[in-house]
């Protein structure tokens, strides 16, 4: 059996509009762009003369912000906490203005590097330098406040920058005799916040190329109009069969799965 | 701001002293000009003030003596307190320019429509050059060779227009590349010849747009003047330019050129400042709400809006202090009430209570205001002395630059600022003198500010040396002459030769945190699968899932012994609860999902992978292999039960979550 995401084409990553964003296709982008987009995403700008590649990646007001890797499963590590705190101790905000704020934005941070903030931040209480560094998940809840935050009071636009993904299906299958089987995908779940399933659809006969749902398969509905996900379905004849399910959700995720089901 | 011209006060003196040594001939002859004859240390009366005449004086200093030092590659800046007559110095320059270097082009930049207002309005018709008699007789120059080309969404401009202008005023968006205005106009001036710059309110230039801007502008400007009252922007950089000369708040009253800022607070008992999210109707105190957040945010992304009973208490000493204002101005003036809100639905309200609760005139301007109302706003003082009835105005941070009414006399502050800049350009609106006829040039006015303590404006009185008035009562009538104060004691550098440049601090020498790194023995475990596979469940479990009090009993120690108690009616029976365990556990595996995810550190993205692992290993371990929706009641009931052992083994397992997100979806 195999899984796929197969959702249709994202949006360009034009960061001067809102708008949904999948978060597989931003982890490929090139560091920089990345940098860039989470940047502009969080209201932050770069200072003349400072780079992407350097330990301060851009200012929201006066607070220095730095931005992690692309990718999905990158983590900020204890090392790249320690050297942004010290870039931050070099700044003229921290030196003069006696700021100590920082933010990290990035997909993950691995424990290590929590407790490596936690314990700047413990410096405090002890000694006038120290650095509170706020680190904030791309993608969390906290993220998007901050970026909704940015919008005007005319339109909820919660709802406009979205990292979406796909559900996952998850079917199993049982026969019943007389080429009858009933499968179900009442384990898929959905990964949006907020979201749940609207549909599920299915191909019985799949080319495992084209997905075409099977006649009654396409919208099925149970006695309260929720989606119906345990079905069964009487094959034309016996044998192995590549069957799809695919599952939609109320935000725009779509996902299909396929497997080979021996009918009996 | 670094004072750029500490080291040169000495030499700048003796310069002065000395007749003005190196400076061209033309130089000498507008000084002539512009000063007595018998008394060559100030300017002539009608020309400019003492402290216009220094930093007239000052730029040419740079120019023409110090030019590698001071004036070259980025220019100079003055800090002149609003009030301070800003406008002249640049004029003065322009006739300098054109006598000594014979210049003829002038670009004057400016961040927005209301600051542009104004300098159109000084430099129309030559008006500035006539009333400071700027232009010398029998000179070269002539009025006309400083005629506006003014440009802006309703004006003229373009490569024709800027062809064979003079002084051309305009937004800096007016030279922006990214619009065909923009760029038409930047051509044409790129194309003439060399001009001076004079960048009005300089701190706005933040904008990298901007930056770029003058930077391509650069290699035509021959002298690029900043002129600013707060040299500091709000992200806490400075221009690039160099400071020369500093006419702050404390010289402006000590020369009786500003106003006095006097600050009138309630008692915080009295007038409890509280707001309300017109969007939600969530109530908050000043101290809840965050202020540095509301910058941020800017005008239009806030809701929050003063309550009824402050905001009418906070008026009701603003409208006593106007009254006490119209007494001092005895009908020579109309004193103005400014109410600056915290957005644009705060200004609303405002505008409509003053209008409808205190009967006063009010004008409201904000972002969505036409072009009438915002002259309307420019021209509340003059047209006051024709027939407008305007007492009041109300705005956000709209009208914190550039908008000169010296009849503003009483200040209402709504809001807090968290930024230092825009505290003082807003106070700033109030400090300009009124100059009218019968008005005594040396007699002290005030500015009052209705302020509250919880907003914790101390630093900015503090920055104006005002005096403050606690505990102010709402109907508390002052007497007129009771707050006009002397003006400050002034500071000025005794031994100039003594000023040291402190250098930054050494970027090396500033020390780093010593923060010791532990190493993580948490690889990612590439054989997650098998590692899972190998985890032991025990075979039966018990676990308190849910407990009932069936009676509470309480004993109470009395003279006849100890008495019994009877339970409060929550305690008596329960009904159990029906419990989904198959749709419990989809949702108890997704959340387990995300708290072990959250646990290794890893982003919420990997949540459906992490899931579908969880899931396959419970039909596995438990199901037979079976989903949850065809597994036997009794068997997902009991993987409900062994939920927690699960959760515990993957997370104590070190390196298996990184395992499963590295190499899971591979």
């Amino acid at each position: 059996m195999e899984r796929s995401a197969d959702q249709g084409p994202a949006p360009d990553f034009m960061v001067e509009q809102w708008g949904i964003y999948e978060a597989q296709r931003l982890s490929q982008m090139p560091p920089g762009e990345f940098r860039k987009f989470v940047l502009d995403c969080y209201g932050a700008r770069r200072r003349r003369g400072e780079s992407l590649d350097g330990p301060i990646h851009g200012w929201r007001a006066r607070h220095p912000v730095w931005v992690g890797n692309a990718g999905l499963d990158s983590q900020v590590v204890p090392e790249e906490v320690r050297d942004f705190a010290n870039a931050i101790r070099r700044t003229p905000e921290y030196r003069d203005a006696n700021l100590r704020d920082g933010t990290m934005l990035a997909w993950g941070f691995s424990p290590q590097a929590r407790e490596v903030a936690g314990r700047l931040r413990d410096l405090g209480e002890l000694d006038v330098n120290f650095v509170q560094l706020s680190q904030i998940q791309i993608g969390s809840a906290e993220f998007r406040r901050h970026v909704v935050g940015q919008s005007t009071d005319k339109a909820d636009y919660s709802e406009f920058l979205t990292f979406i993904q796909p559900p996952v299906v998850e079917v199993a299958y049982r026969n019943l005799g007389g080429r009858s089987v009933t499968f179900d995908a009442s384990d898929s779940a959905v990964m949006n916040s907020g979201a749940e399933i609207i549909n599920a659809q299915w191909d019985f006969n799949h080319d495992e190329r084209n997905f075409v749902a099977t006649p009654g398969f396409s919208f099925t509905r149970d006695k309260k109009k929720n989606p119906l996900l345990t079905v069964t379905h009487k094959f034309s004849r016996t044998g192995e069969f590549t069957v799809a399910c695919r599952v939609q959700d109320s935000k725009g995720g779509e996902a299909t799965w396929t497997g080979r089901v021996k009918v009996t | 701001m670094f004072d750029s011209f500490g080291r040169y006060e000495d030499d700048f003196v003796q310069w002065k002293k000395s007749g003005y040594p190196g400076a061209c001939g033309g130089t000498l002859d507008y000084i002539m000009h512009l000063r007595y004859e018998e008394d060559d240390s100030r300017p002539r009366d009608g020309t400019l003030w003492p402290h216009q005449w220094d930093a007239f004086l000052r730029v040419i200093y740079a120019y023409e003596i110090r030019r590698d030092e001071l004036a070259q590659p980025h220019g100079v800046l003055l800090n002149i307190v609003t009030g301070g007559g800003k406008t002249a110095v640049i004029a003065a320059l322009m006739v300098w320019m054109r006598l000594a270097h014979d210049v003829k082009k002038f670009v004057v930049l400016c961040p927005n429509l209301i600051v542009r207002d104004r300098l159109e309005d000084d430099f129309q018709d030559g008006k500035v050059f006539v009333d400071r008699d700027l232009i010398p007789a029998g000179s070269v120059a002539r009025k006309d060779d400083f005629a506006l080309t003014t440009l802006g969404s309703d004006r003229p401009g373009g490569f024709a227009d800027l062809l064979g202008a003079n002084v051309m005023l305009g937004n800096i968006h007016q030279f922006y590349e990214s619009n065909a205005a923009g760029q038409s106009n930047l051509a044409a001036l790129m194309n003439e010849s060399d001009f001076a710059l004079f960048n009005d309110e300089a701190h706005n230039t933040a904008a990298d747009k901007w930056d770029e801007t003058l930077e391509k502008l650069r290699p035509k400007t021959l002298l690029r003047v900043d002129t600013t009252a707060t040299p500091d922007r709000a992200d806490g950089q400075v221009p690039d330019s160099k400071m020369i000369c500093e006419y702050l708040i404390r010289d402006a009253l000590w020369d009786r050129l500003v106003k006095t800022p006097v600050v009138y607070q309630p008692n915080i008992k009295t007038v409890e400042l509280t707001y309300r999210d017109a969007r939600t109707g969530e109530t908050r105190s000043v101290e809840e709400i965050d202020w540095d957040e509301v910058d941020r945010r800017g005008v239009n992304a806030t809701q929050w809006v003063t309550d009824d009973k402050p905001m009418q208490q906070q008026m009701a000493i603003a409208l006593a202090r106007l009254k006490e204002q119209e007494r001092r101005a005895e009908r020579r003036y109309q004193p103005i009430l400014f109410v600056v809100a915290v957005c644009k639905a705060d200004a609303e309200k405002a505008a409509k209570t003053l209008e409808t609760h205190f009967r006063l005139k009010t004008l409201l301007v904000t972002e969505d205001s036409t072009e009438t109302e915002r002259r309307q706003a420019a021209e509340l003082g003059r047209a006051k002395r024709g027939a407008t009835p305007y007492k009041a105005v109300v705005s956000v941070l709209m009208l914190r630059e550039g908008w000169d009414v010296p009849e503003v006399g009483v200040i209402l502050l709504l809001r807090k600022f968290g930024s230092p800049v825009y505290g003082q350009q807003v106070i700033g609106r109030g400090l300009r003198r009124v100059r009218v006829k019968g008005v005594d040039e040396d007699k002290s006015q005030i500015c009052a500010i209705v302020d509250h303590p919880k907003l914790d404006h101390g630093w900015l009185w503090d920055i104006f040396d005002s005096k403050i008035r606690r505990d102010v009562g709402i109907d508390d009538v002052f007497d007129e002459n009771e707050d006009l104060p002397d003006p400050p004691r002034r500071q000025t550098i005794d031994f100039p030769d003594r000023i040291i440049d402190i250098p930054d601090p050494d970027e090396d020498d500033s020390g780093e945190f010593d923060i010791r790194i532990v190493e993580s023995n948490d690889e990612p475990l590439a054989n997650w699968k098998e590692v899972m596979d190998g985890f032991t469940y025990p075979s039966e479990t018990i676990e308190i899932t849910d407990q009932d009090i069936t009676g509470v009993e309480g004993r109470e120690l009395r003279p006849e012994g100890w008495r019994m108690r009877e339970a409060p009616e929550q305690y008596q029976d329960s009904d159990p609860v029906d419990v989904d365990y198959r749709e419990a556990l989809r949702e108890g595996l997704l959340e387990m999902a995300e708290r072990l995810l959250e646990h290794a550190g890893y982003s919420d993205q990997h949540k459906g992978l992490l899931y579908s692992v969880l899931l396959d290993h419970i039909k596995t371990e438990f199901l037979d292999g079976a989903s949850l929706g065809l597994a036997e009641e009794y068997r997902v009931e009991a993987v409900w039960r062994l939920r927690h052992s699960v959760e515990e083994k993957f997370r104590s397992t070190p390196g298996l979550i990184a395992g499963i997100v590295k190499y899971g979806s591979k």
